[in-house]
């Protein structure tokens, strides 16, 4: 065996001194824990604590352990070296050190590339803010000068009655008050409208990823009985059916916690199936360290096409069926990350949707 | 109720870098039926000129009693949040009302407005009722010289 281990002939060993085996400048070392050891032989490991390493012919060295055991033999005290090749272990040990060294020079670079996503991010949400506040200069002109020439309009219109003119001239001069100037105005101002309406949605997103969140131990019960109390009037209108369930206690925000319930339960209210009684179903349970809410309702559904744009700003399913910009559920999918959490959606069209979306249960530790 | 007195009693000054949107307030306050004296200046640097009656306004008449409106969100130098903190921390002007201008409802600004001591603020754009209500909300009210009410603003 030591034969194969140290690479030698049979012949070759045969006679030589042990320490021909022993890296070359540790041999006189050697030779006295030799001696040391037929002084107080026991059955041990060799050389405890430091890495040995033994000579082959070709010089190389050979990473080893060696077990020693005392022996009586009848020409006298004897010792069994076994003697353990761990190459191959050694290699795994280094191994497993690259991999753990690879591991966390990608860590690194993970956490880099975040650092620099929310850096891009805020930077988004700095360019949004200030892009959206600075079209509503114009935009404020756009539309307090059109009431002005509507105003105009009104006041012309009074003056050209009270002249007395033909009924013919009247009737042009009314078309052109009418259809030319106000018909125009219509259109201005209607288009002024939406585009003040957009920019107040970004605005809006924009703050959702810009106001500081405070962390507190959050009553859901009595955040989603203000929420729904605060909705009364579309649930109202709507004579819709809400069954709250048991909810557990979550940690975040109170305040985006209570917007992330009244957008879904709106959304909930305002999607209903036409025929049916809205029904919308609130609850939770804790699971693995999070809550796990949802709201679930038996409205039109989310169409199987919409499915990966429904978190997306400016995304409208059923644009008939109520007022909106398309920013809700992408305010929600902002705050309920913030957090930690998820947010997902099942639905079947024509039955009805669940929104699922998880908060950390425990308080977090400070970061 | 609504008072009247005699003409000039307050001026008001309008500090908005916008000429649009200072045109539409004045055309507004004209609406409101509100006939004190307008004047119309277009930045911060230059709103403080006018009430220290320096500068291009140092010959301005003497003693007059302002109402500021104020705008928030002005380039430059000197914007509405430091002529707010300039006025409110300067005795001989922190009594003058200042009504401040918002192109947003961003409550990050608003909060800003209130620290800094001024509690009235009106969103663009600008409508005559929104003017009438900021002015009744300083008290101000009985000093706006209105000739020609209108008849909703009589039945609030």
């Amino acid at each position: 065996v030591a034969e194969t281990l140290f690479s030698y002939d049979h012949d070759a060993l045969l006679g030589q001194p042990l320490e021909l085996l022993v890296p070359s400048g540790l041999r006189d070392e050697h030779e006295a824990l030799r001696r040391g050891y037929s002084d107080a032989p026991s059955a041990r490991p060799m050389g405890s604590g430091r890495d040995l390493a033994g000579v082959r012919q070709d010089g190389a060295e050979v990473p080893i352990e060696i077990l020693l055991s005392p022996l009586e033999t009848p020409d006298g005290p004897a010792v069994i070296a076994g003697i353990v090749d761990i190459s191959g272990r050694k290699r795994s040990e280094a191994a497993l050190h690259q991999a753990i060294e690879d591991l966390s020079i990608a860590n690194l670079g993970l956490s880099r590339a975040n650092a620099t996503i929310r850096h891009k991010s805020e930077e988004v949400e700095a360019f949004v803010y200030i892009v959206s506040h600075d079209l509503r200069t114009p935009l404020i002109n756009l539309q307090g000068f059109s009431r002005e020439l509507q105003f105009g309009c009104a006041a012309l219109r009074r003056a050209v009655d009270a002249i007395g003119m033909p009924e013919e001239t009247l009737r042009g001069l009314h078309t052109i008050l009418d259809e030319d100037i106000d018909g125009t105005l219509h259109y201005i101002r209607s288009s002024a409208t939406k585009f003040e309406r957009l920019i107040t949605a970004l605005l809006e997103l924009s703050r959702t990823g810009q106001f500081t969140l405070h962390s507190e131990t959050l009553d859901i019960p009595a955040i989603v009985a203000a929420t729904l109390e605060s909705l009364g009037q579309p649930i109202g209108e709507a004579c819709a059916d809400i069954e709250v369930g048991a909810l557990p206690d979550a940690t975040g925000d109170a305040t985006a916690v209570g917007q992330i319930f009244g957008n879904l339960i709106e959304n909930a209210v305002k999607y209903a199936q036409p025929g049916r009684t809205p029904r919308v179903e609130i609850g939770g349970e804790v699971a693995e360290g999070m809550v796990r809410y949802w709201v679930r309702d038996n409205g039109v559904g989310i169409p199987e096409s919409a499915r990966a744009r429904l978190f997306q700003v400016f995304q409208r399913f059923h644009p008939n069926m109520a007022e909106g910009e398309g920013i809700g559920l992408a305010s929600v999918r902002r705050l309920v990350e913030r957090h930690g959490g998820t947010v997902w959606a099942d639905s079947a069209p024509g039955v009805g949707t669940s929104f699922h979306f998880t908060l950390p249960a425990k308080p977090q530790e400070p970061a | 109720v609504i008072s009247f007195s005699s003409a000039g009693s307050v001026t008001i000054l309008v500090v908005d870098d916008d000429g649009g949107h200072s045109e539409l307030i004045r055309r507004n306050l004209r609406r409101a039926a509100i006939r004190n004296p307008v004047t119309i200046v277009h930045g911060g640097q230059e709103a403080l000129d006018f009430v220290h009656r320096r500068g291009a306004h140092a010959d301005r008449a003497d003693g007059l009693r302002l109402l500021i409106l104020l705008d928030i969100n002005m380039p430059g130098p000197v914007n509405g949040i430091d002529v707010l903190r300039h006025l409110k921390s300067t005795p001989a002007t922190q009594s003058i009302p200042v009504i401040m201008l918002t192109s947003t409802d961003d409550p990050r600004e608003i909060a800003r407005c209130y620290e800094l001591g001024c509690n009235v603020y009106i969103t663009k754009p600008i409508d005559s009722q929104m003017f009438v209500e900021a002015i009744r909300r300083i008290g101000l009210l009985v000093e706006i010289v209105r000739v020609k009410p209108l008849s909703t603003e009589q039945a609030a």
